[in-house]
Parts: C-alpha cells; sequence; structure tokens
C-alpha cells in the first residue's frame, strides 16, 4: 500500500504540471491582456490613456515577455507559494483570495458530506426495499432533486431561511462578520448559513448517488451467496451488512473523484445566486477580466482540490478491493 | 532450494522513481524561500520518496530462499517462516491506471511471529506465491475473497478445501454451512 501511494502521488507530478500549462495556455488565448482590456474600458469612458504609463506596467508586470517565460514566472511563483498578482485588485493574490479558498473547502466538504450521509441510507432502503411504496416515494424525491434547477432550489432555500429561521439573506456568514477576524460566533454564523448552499449543491448529487448505490446493491443482492446465505438461516442485516454492502461500496467510493469537480463547478453558480463569498464568482470575474495570476491560482486551486479528490478515492478503492482485473496485465 | 531475487530493471526503475520524487520535493525547499505550510508539505512528502527509496534499497539487497520447510529472506532484516507455521497469506494487486491495467502483485506471509512481502518484480514470483498458496490449503488457512481471485489469476487455488469460492459458492457446490466460511467475519 505505501509503494502504492508513492507511485501514485508520482502521477500526480506530470498530471499537475500538464493542468498548469493547460490552465495558463487557456488564460491566455483571448486576444490581449489586462492592460489591453483596462485601455478599451477607459477610452470607452472617455478617459486619455497615457500609453507610456501602460508600457511601464506592461514591463512591471512581465506581461511584454513570451508566455514561456510568464508562465516559468508564475509556475516557480507557485511552488514558493506566492500566487502572483492581481491586477485588478492591486494586491497579491493571496491577500485578495484571504479566506475564499477556506470557505469553498468548508462548503464543498459539507456538501460531500451531505450527499454521502444523505443518498446511502436511502440507496440502502431502496434496494431492500426495491418496488415498495418507500422505494417509489423516495426515487420520486431523488428525481425531483435531480431535475430542480439549483438557482430556484437556491431561490426558494433562502426565502424559507430568511422567514422561519431568520438567516441574513445571501452569503456565508452575518454581515457583522464579514472581514472579521475568525471567532467562535463566525464559525457559528457560517455553520447557521451553510445549510442552504449545501442542500442546494447537494440535491441533484444525492439522487444520482441514491440512484447509483441501489442499482449496485440490487446487483450484490441477486448474486447466489446472498441468497445462500439467507436459506442457510444468516439473519438478514448481516447477510446485507458484510458483504454485498461492501462490494456495492466500491463505485460509491470511485466516485469522490468525479463528483468534487461537478460539486465545484455546481457551486460556482449558486455563489453567484446566494452571494456566497467563496472561489466561484471570483474567478468567473478574474476571467473576465483577464486577471491571468487571479483566475491562474483559482483554476490550480481547482485542480489540486481534483487531483487529490481523485488520489483519496483511489487509495480507498486499492484498500477495499485490490482485485486484480481480469485481462489487466501485471506488470514487473 | 530456489533463491529469488528482484529484477534489476524493476529496482533501477524504483530507484529512478523515488530519486525523481526526492529530487522535485526536495529541491524547491532547498533552493528557493518558500511559504511555511509549503515547505512542510513538500518535506512530507520528501520524507515519503525517502523512505520509498530506502525500502527499494532493502528490496535490491534481499533475496528470498524458498524450500520445503519454509521461505526465509536473506539480506538486512532477514526472517523466516516455516511452511508448516504459516497462518497468513495475503495477495493484492495494485494499479496506479484508472483502467487497472499495468499494475503489480504483492503477497504478504504470515507466520512464526514474523512477515515477510514480496512484489511480482521478484524473479519466480509465482513459484514463490504457488508455494505459499499450497501451504495455505495444507494449514486449512481462510483466505479472503480478493487473496482467492487473485491467486485465480495467477492459476492457483488454495485455502482451505471447504472454503468459499469467489462469488461465495462453496467447491463442489456445497453450500456454507456459516457464515465464516463465507468470508463474512
Amino acid at each position: 500500500m505505501f509503494d502504492y501511494l508513492v507511485r501514485r502521488l508520482l502521477v500526480m507530478i506530470p498530471t499537475l504540471v500538464a493542468i498548469s500549462i493547460i490552465t495558463f495556455i487557456i488564460i491566455q488565448l483571448p486576444p490581449g491582456d489586462y492592460l489591453s482590456t483596462l485601455i478599451a474600458e477607459m477610452e470607452s469612458q472617455g478617459e486619455n490613456v497615457d500609453l507610456a504609463k501602460i508600457a511601464a506596467l506592461r514591463a512591471q508586470y512581465g506581461l511584454d515577455q513570451p508566455m514561456w517565460q510568464q508562465y516559468l514566472l508564475w509556475a516557480g511563483g507557485l511552488l514558493r507559494g506566492d500566487f502572483g498578482y492581481s491586477f485588478e485588485y492591486q494586491l497579491p493574490v493571496a491577500d485578495v483570495v484571504g479566506d475564499r479558498v477556506l470557505l469553498t473547502c468548508v462548503l464543498n466538504f459539507g456538501t460531500i458530506l451531505f450527499i454521502y450521509l444523505v443518498s446511502f441510507p436511502i440507496g440502502i432502503y431502496s434496494a431492500t426495499h426495491q418496488y415498495s411504496w418507500g422505494d417509489y416515494g423516495l426515487t420520486l424525491v431523488g428525481f425531483i432533486g435531480l431535475a430542480t434547477p439549483n438557482f430556484l432550489l437556491a431561490l426558494v432555500l433562502l426565502y424559507f431561511a430568511n422567514v422561519w429561521f431568520g438567516t441574513s439573506i445571501g452569503g456565508l456568514m452575518d454581515p457583522s462578520y464579514i472581514d472579521q477576524p475568525w471567532t467562535w460566533g463566525k464559525v457559528v454564523s457560517v455553520l447557521e448559513h451553510l445549510w442552504v448552499p449545501v442542500v442546494v449543491i447537494g440535491t441533484s448529487g444525492t439522487a444520482a448517488m441514491i440512484r447509483r448505490l441501489r442499482a449496485n446493491l440490487l446487483d450484490e443482492l441477486q448474486k447466489q451467496y446472498v441468497i445462500t446465505a439467507r436459506a442457510k438461516g444468516l439473519p438478514p442485516l448481516r447477510a446485507l451488512l458484510k458483504y454485498p454492502l461492501r462490494m456495492a461500496l466500491n463505485p460509491f467510493i470511485a466516485d469522490i473523484g468525479n463528483m468534487l469537480p461537478q460539486v465545484v463547478s455546481g457551486s460556482a453558480v449558486v455563489a453567484m445566486v446566494l452571494s456566497l463569498p467563496t472561489t466561484g464568482p471570483m474567478l468567473i470575474g478574474a476571467l473576465q477580466s483577464q486577471d491571468m495570476y487571479l483566475a491562474g491560482s483559482f483554476l490550480m486551486f481547482l485542480a489540486v482540490l481534483t487531483v487529490v479528490g481523485m488520489l483519496l478515492s483511489d487509495m480507498a478503492l486499492a484498500w477495499l478491493d485490490p482485485r486484480i482485473r481480469l485481462g489487466g496485465g501485471t506488470a514487473r | 532450494m530456489t533463491t529469488h531475487r528482484y529484477e534489476r530493471r524493476a529496482i533501477v526503475g524504483d530507484f529512478i522513481r523515488g530519486g525523481f520524487g526526492l529530487l522535485l520535493t526536495v529541491g524547491p525547499v532547498l533552493l528557493m524561500p518558500m511559504v511555511t505550510w509549503l515547505a512542510v508539505a513538500f518535506s512530507a512528502f520528501a520524507a515519503l520518496f525517502a523512505v520509498y527509496l530506502f525500502r527499494t534499497w532493502l528490496r535490491s539487497a534481499t533475496a528470498l530462499e524458498v524450500d520445503d520447510g519454509g521461505i526465509r529472506s536473506t539480506g538486512p532484516f532477514g526472517r523466516a517462516i516455516r511452511w508448516d507455521a504459516l497462518d497468513a497469506l495475503d495477495l493484492r494487486y495494485f494499479a496506479t491506471r484508472r483502467d487497472k491495467e499495468g499494475g503489480w502483485m504483492q503477497v504478504k506471509l504470515r507466520g512464526d511471529g514474523a512477515a515477510i512481502a514480496a512484489e511480482s518484480s521478484l524473479d519466480g514470483f509465482e513459484t514463490v506465491v504457488a508455494r505459499a498458496a499450497d501451504a495455505a490449503t495444507r494449514n486449512r488457512l481462510a483466505l479472503s475473497d480478493v487473496t482467492r481471485e487473485n491467486l485465480k489469476a495467477l492459476g492457483l487455488v488454495a485455502g482451505a478445501p471447504d472454503g468459499p469460492m469467489p462469488g461465495g459458492m462453496a467447491p463442489g457446490g456445497t453450500a456454507p454451512d456459516n457464515d465464516d466460511r463465507m468470508g463474512m467475519r
């Protein structure tokens, strides 16, 4: 397992390098740069543009250098923990991002936890009570969750959270805590606000996960060993938990890696609707204004999150099910 | 008696992997100023790669001797297990690719208060596993479903004669008579 971890980490290195190169190229693809956009904006507002000053700024930010040099400068900075400089905010990216990365992590982790906590018991119930009223009812609820647009659910929940619980509209904390140092009250306020986006983002993922677990478990429950175990008088709960459920969990765990990018991209839209101080809205703004170091840092953060998620899911799978797939070869 | 060593090509490959990883993690820490949390993360990864290199060196210096009496690993931290004292056999398969191709196997044997592990890059790995599988059958060891399936992939069947087959049915069509025999512990 240790060797597997190390080799898997080694696979991550070229993956992250490739992602960083692709990210940088994509950010640079639109014509011009941040300063070109700034000039166009100033000219459209009838302001005079000092071209000498713009040229000096371009040299200062390294925008006059070839793309590969700009990439090396940025990638080298990332390795040192220096994420570059935000042109739009006139601040280092680390200062601009502030608590957003932490809040994004909290939101996404909470969403994934919600998806698992809700879908796990419902998936098991639906599989073990196939075609029952409960199964049909929960399936219906699942499909409604899958079909309801996130932004609509966000608006509805926001309204009821405000009417029933007095939770302030939008944001991830009470306005009085914004830009304040972290205190216990601020943590509680974040937790009070967190459930709305978690439910909104997690609902569609939950529905999909319930269907997947139900299907996997039904496959296992119809196998001969389960029928034999039941015929021999093994208690139903034991016959369910000890083996079929474990086997049905493999695809469930393998999905962690795939779920992370879906949750992150899903949370960007919801964050816009709910005015959440997460990375999503700022990333969209940075891409629009070609604030390349800010956008690049966000994209790399999301890439690292995804790659780490894949690593964790692969590690869990290797631990749970280290079986050879017949047809696959064993290398020396 | 047969003697098995790790293939030179595999060992060199592991040294290159470990060295590459160590270089990429230690290099930035030593050569450039770095924020503390990143330096800690890089140092932790560097420690992992250093341990990996040490384990690779151990493998390169180790030989496994197998005979009718048991199995011995010679070299640093040498150990021995008699076949009649073998009380656990675990065969696992790992692959870094999503399609599970191009992976490697690892066998772990326990008994006599010692543990010996070997990877499929060992010359004559199948012979070692076959011997261990025979001993496991003689000792009526209960093997995990994973181990049985991996043994089957190597063309081997082992474990308690009345134990479960992959898929849960006992050999010969007889159903297991308790949950322990079904691997349900």
